[in-house]
């Protein structure tokens, strides 16, 4: 990859925004050129000074109540006599942010068959069942370490796979530990990650001889999952990040990183 | 009068995300009693429209009926001060690459910027640089929620965040405080 197509690449990388196939050819380009490396670091610092150091300007009491009293009580003309209560739950093209990310050339060069819809949907659902028990719990993790070395060995001798452990602090995902956990009927090994204050549970089970399947994402009660198959294992991403941090997070786990 | 369900409804949708509705507004109209008239046109329209949104995420709906409604407040009360459009600049590639060279001593010293030089920094952008910046850094939308609230394509969101972080950290560089 040249500099003048790695240039046009380099903010979507550090929003997150690019596949992890194209993540991954930016950063082999960026690890042979120190001219957009810092490109990129540049970028990071102006980021994180802006989340950081912005004043966020909160309503005050009053607007909230000035809004109250001008919404007519009444029923607007534009109301139509049988209004559902609730609304769909599943929208195509609302996208949830997450089709930004993984969309396109991502799904595209999946052709192989994905995840059946249904299928991802019940392991996005296991998934945010099983994280959010775990995060009320007070038990989220069995093995508190940042030591691959520790958490992968501890993982495998008690589940049947060997799960990718690495850890991806440099990238803005240090690995905090392991924990056993049941998902979907499967005992699933989980290697526990954190970015800023959010934590991300990665859910690895064995999928026998099953062929890999592109990532499939789902976004319910706030958490955002990301599935896949991938070396005969299940995996299954889960957090309350947002959802191009998720799919950032994925990019670099199904990378090998 | 028995309360509306509807608008019930729509309050318990809607009314959470006034901070987010009152931050973007205050941030684009630069003080707090106009950023309040276009909160509440804001909430009002988007009651008018509520039949309109058919579910998916309220924020993303919402913080795009602010937008209009910071822009129809901008035509109405045409203020010299405010910019929002930015100049279409014809080397669109060369204005989002860092122009200096790499190395340089002031790398990374961003980190130690001033909150007010940078908010106050981020006030000399034009409005439509500081939007997408703000929905992308303080309400953590993808490219593809912004590009729905700001009724844009995905690639222009894309260019204009790069072309936005440039022109904003050459303010910073040609500020006193580049030190």
């Amino acid at each position: 990859m040249l500099c003048d197509r790695a240039a046009t690449l380099l903010n979507p990388l550090a929003d997150g925004e690019l596949t992890w196939l194209k993540a991954w050819r930016v950063r082999r380009h960026l690890a042979r050129c120190p001219s957009c490396a810092w490109q990129l670091e540049e970028i990071g610092a102006l980021r994180s000074a802006m989340r950081t150091s912005l004043p966020y300007h909160r309503a005050s009491p009053a607007l909230a109540a000035r809004i109250g009293a001008v919404l007519p009580g009444e029923v607007p003309p534009a109301v139509r006599p049988a209004i559902p209560a609730f609304w769909p739950r599943r929208l195509p093209a609302m996208g949830m942010g997450i089709s930004g990310a993984l969309a396109g050339v991502a799904l595209t060069l999946f052709v192989q068959s994905g995840l059946s819809e249904q299928r991802a949907e019940t392991i996005g659902r296991a998934a945010i069942a099983a994280h959010s028990a775990a995060m009320t719990s007070g038990h989220a993790i069995d093995i508190p370490t940042s030591d691959r070395h520790v958490v992968k060995p501890w993982l495998s001798a008690r589940v049947d796979v060997s799960p990718p452990a690495a850890d991806l602090a440099a990238e803005g995902f240090p690995l905090i530990g392991g924990r056993l956990d049941r998902i979907d009927g499967h005992k699933a090994a989980v290697v526990v990650y954190q970015h800023r204050q959010h934590v991300i549970d990665l859910y690895v089970w064995n999928a026998g001889n099953a062929s890999d399947t592109a990532p499939r994402s789902e976004t319910r009660q706030g958490f955002n999952t990301i599935s896949w198959r991938q070396s005969g294992m299940d995996m299954v991403a889960v957090s309350d990040v947002a959802a191009g941090d998720l799919a950032d997070f994925v990019a670099k786990v199904a990378a090998g990183g | 009068m028995a309360p509306d369900p509807r608008r019930r409804q729509f309050e318990l949708l809607a009314l959470p995300h006034l901070d987010a509705a009152f931050n973007l507004a205050r941030w684009l109209a630069g003080n707090t009693a106009d950023a309040e008239d276009i909160v509440q046109d804001a909430y009002l329209r988007g009651w008018r429209y509520f039949d309109s949104f058919r579910g998916g995420d309220m924020r993303v709906w919402l913080l795009a009926i602010v937008r209009t409604a910071f822009l129809t407040w901008m035509k109405d009360n045409r203020s010299p001060r405010l910019v929002f459009f930015a100049e279409d600049p014809a080397g669109a590639e060369k204005t989002t690459a860092w122009t200096d060279a790499p190395r340089d001593p002031e790398a990374l010293l961003l980190d130690r910027i001033d909150s007010a030089v940078l908010a106050q920094l981020m006030t000399r952008l034009p409005g439509e640089y500081r939007e997408v910046l703000l929905l992308r850094e303080m309400e953590d939308f993808s490219y593809l929620e912004i590009a729905q609230i700001t009724g844009t394509p995905v690639g222009t969101v894309m260019s204009r965040i790069a072309r936005a972080r440039a022109a904003l950290r050459q303010l910073w560089k040609d500020s006193d405080h580049a030190m």
